[in-house]
């Protein structure tokens, strides 16, 4: 009988010993390996948030908060004034309004069925839902014609639904695209035109942003709108730094251009405190409990093997009796550990596959939220920065195949360790005195 | 007759040779003696009964001879080898190969057969798995297991079929000395004839077969006998 068949048949000699020592490694390991992969996707989402609004800097007109704007705008001479800053890679610049016609219609629902949070539920409560009555006008955006992917708010992009966005050729002209909801309600098509502020402003094409206020949009050239609505300047400069350390030093530059009173300069650090904050934690939890629970599944396996190597100490002074070295006896015992180890990681594998985003959920469900970078600033929803929709921080797990041969070197690792205790056990042994009559 | 030196008459060249042999044991504030200056001298091929009562010395003696112990001080010499002196390697080939030992329990591994059991030393040396399977398999039958047991765990097997089984397991290696610490002790008496009749046998072959016991039958079957008393040696005689 070989030395693998011998330690198998030792194994399922007590099936029940053995599967308990089995179950709790592969919960160990399990949980071990989740909390592996939540501390892998909250480090790539914090990564994420960071590198979205990480270097961002948004300027407005001083006094505008949340969806009210202060009625004036950013000279345009001075905010070209903040490209040439050092650190300073881009500069969006966006002019919003409210369409003020009696043209159009909302797409926006009058009555809507249930509570908009601008914060989420604190953890362990629930909101009342309440039906209330809300007016949302239609915005009127102008956009720099330049970025072909605008981000609307809630961090949404437009996706064309038929027409075509906007060219830096197009940059004064009186052309738009309209939302779908908005197109719809007003059977808008591409080619119809409307009547802006006395103009007619062609439909170019016609967007989807998968939003109920992104898709109540007009969106224009910037300068289209400053023309059609008299404005000079813009409503919000969302100014990037080249790195997040020089965020700080750009927005102080920022300030010596627009006075206190003329504008309010908001970093991104703060909002990425704030929104990272959950996924942080999330990520220091996970890391903790990755460290508790690969202690514990060490533990285990060190106890577990202990408690055998005890149990079958008159087994070993046998093996010792008939001319077996310490080092072969310590080898049984190690490939014992090391097909528990084993069998133990292939389910901890599926552990992990099943819970890690369950795990991951319940890190970072309410208490995260998700922030967009609006260039519709101002007078629109949430104008800037600021708005809260979603759950950016909502950590999404992809548990790839690797993770089986982690789990398995994990089981390898521990089996190696926890076979210390054998070889120091069985080197102590002398069968004379496990061997004694009984 | 204490510190006597027991040369049997016999005209085999001796195998275990003690001289001055003492083990002894710190026990809270005192120290027991269980094998107290014991100078001996074991014939080859010879069947030597180790006679005494519980706690005479015949085990500590017999686990000295098989390297399962050391000797506080004094000397062993077995079939050429320095037992005292032995470590680590050393020890365990001599165990494999100079001695195979007969426990009073049997001590068969619960959950390999019969067959696999005898097999058990013969793979820790290195042989075969058809080689050692056939030795195992001539061993069985020679010790009167039939092959419709050979497959049967310990578990089993009665009592006298374990230890015939557990005969054939120390015979694997084919080593010069058979020990046997109170063979029969777990065995009716016409049982315990035949095992006792069985380790004879071996000497046939030039095996030294040395038995701890405190039955007076299974001494009286030996060649010679050494009676222990205190952890020092009463007498020698050689049975007819």
């Amino acid at each position: 009988m070989g030395l693998l068949k011998r330690s198998f048949l030792n194994l399922i000699r007590s099936p029940g010993r053995t599967g308990a020592f089995v179950a709790i490694l592969a919960v160990s390991l399990g949980l071990a390996l989740t909390m592996y992969e939540v501390h892998g996707a909250t480090a790539g989402q914090l990564g994420n948030i960071g590198a979205q609004i990480g270097t961002d800097i948004t300027v407005r007109p001083a006094g505008s908060f949340g969806t009210a704007s202060s009625g004036s705008t950013l000279l345009q001479t001075d905010v070209n004034k903040l490209k040439t800053l050092e650190h300073v890679i881009s500069v969006e610049s966006s002019t919003t309004t409210n369409y003020a016609g009696t043209v159009l219609t909302a797409a926006v629902p009058t009555s809507l069925p249930g509570a908009i949070n601008a914060q989420p539920a604190p953890v362990g409560t629930t909101v009342p839902t309440r039906a209330f009555t809300f007016r949302m006008g239609i915005q009127v955006s102008g956009l720099d014609p330049a970025d072909a992917t605008p981000t609307l708010m809630g961090g949404g992009t437009i996706s064309m639904v038929s027409g075509t966005y906007f060219t830096p050729d197009q940059s004064d002209a009186d052309v738009m695209v309209v939302g779908q909801s908005l197109a719809k309600a007003n059977n808008l098509q591409v080619g119809s035109k409307v009547d802006i502020e006395g103009t007619q402003v062609e439909v170019i094409g016609v967007y989807s942003s998968g939003q109920m206020f992104g898709d109540n949009m007009l969106i224009m050239p910037i300068s289209t709108v400053q023309r059609l609505y008299n404005l000079d300047g813009v409503t919000t400069a969302v100014v990037s730094a080249d790195d997040v350390s020089n965020v700080d030093a750009v927005a102080t530059e920022i300030r010596t251009v627009f006075d206190a009173n003329t504008a309010d300069v908001v970093t991104a650090t703060d909002e990425y405190n704030r929104i990272g904050s959950s996924v942080t934690n999330a990520a220091s939890s996970s890391q903790t409990g990755m460290i508790v629970s690969f202690i514990v599944a060490a533990a285990v396996v060190l106890l577990a093997v202990l408690l055998v190597v005890r149990q079958r100490v008159r087994e070993i002074g046998i093996f010792k009796a008939i001319g077996a070295s310490n080092w072969r006896i310590g080898l049984q015992f190690g490939i014992e550990t090391l097909l528990i180890s084993l069998v133990a990681a292939v389910v901890g594998t599926g552990i992990t596959f099943i819970f890690a985003q369950k795990v991951a959920d319940m890190f970072t469900s309410n208490n995260s939220t998700q922030t967009g970078r609006f260039p519709g600033g101002g007078a629109g929803f949430g104008g800037g920065m600021q708005v809260i929709s979603g759950n950016i921080g909502g950590i999404h797990v992809v548990v790839s195949p690797v993770v089986f041969l982690i789990a398995l070197g994990a089981g390898v690792g521990l089996a190696l360790v926890a076979s210390i205790v054998p070889v120091w056990y069985i080197a102590r042994v002398r069968p004379a005195e496990v061997l004694r009559n009984e | 007759m204490s510190n006597a030196i027991v040369q049997a008459a016999t005209d085999h060249a001796p195998i275990v040779t003690a001289e001055k042999l003492c083990r002894y044991y710190q026990s809270a504030d005192t120290t027991v003696k269980a094998l107290d200056s014991v100078s001996l001298s074991f014939p080859r091929g010879r069947m030597i009964a180790i006679k005494g009562s519980s706690g005479s010395g015949k085990t500590t003696l017999l686990n000295l001879i098989g390297a399962f112990d050391k000797p506080s001080s004094g000397s062993i010499m077995v079939d050429g080898v320095d037992v005292a002196r032995m470590h680590g390697g050393s020890e365990v080939k001599y165990r494999l190969n100079k001695v195979g030992f007969v426990f009073q329990s049997y001590y068969l591994i619960p959950n390999m057969t019969a067959l696999e059991n005898v097999m058990l030393p013969m793979e820790l040396s290195g042989l075969g798995a058809k080689a050692r399977e056939a030795r195992a398999r001539e061993l069985l039958e020679k010790v009167g297991i039939d092959k419709t047991r050979e497959a049967r765990k310990p578990a089993k097997l009665s009592g006298g079929e374990q230890q015939r089984v557990a005969i054939a397991r120390a015979l694997a290696n084919d080593p010069p000395i058979l020990l046997a610490d109170e063979p029969t002790g777990n065995l009716d008496s016409k049982t315990g004839r035949r095992i006792v009749e069985l380790l004879g046998s071996l000497t046939r072959e030039g095996k030294t077969v040395i038995i701890a016991t405190h039955s007076t039958e299974v001494a009286a079957a030996a060649d010679i006998t050494v009676d222990m008393l205190d952890g020092a040696i009463e007498g020698q005689s050689q049975n007819n």
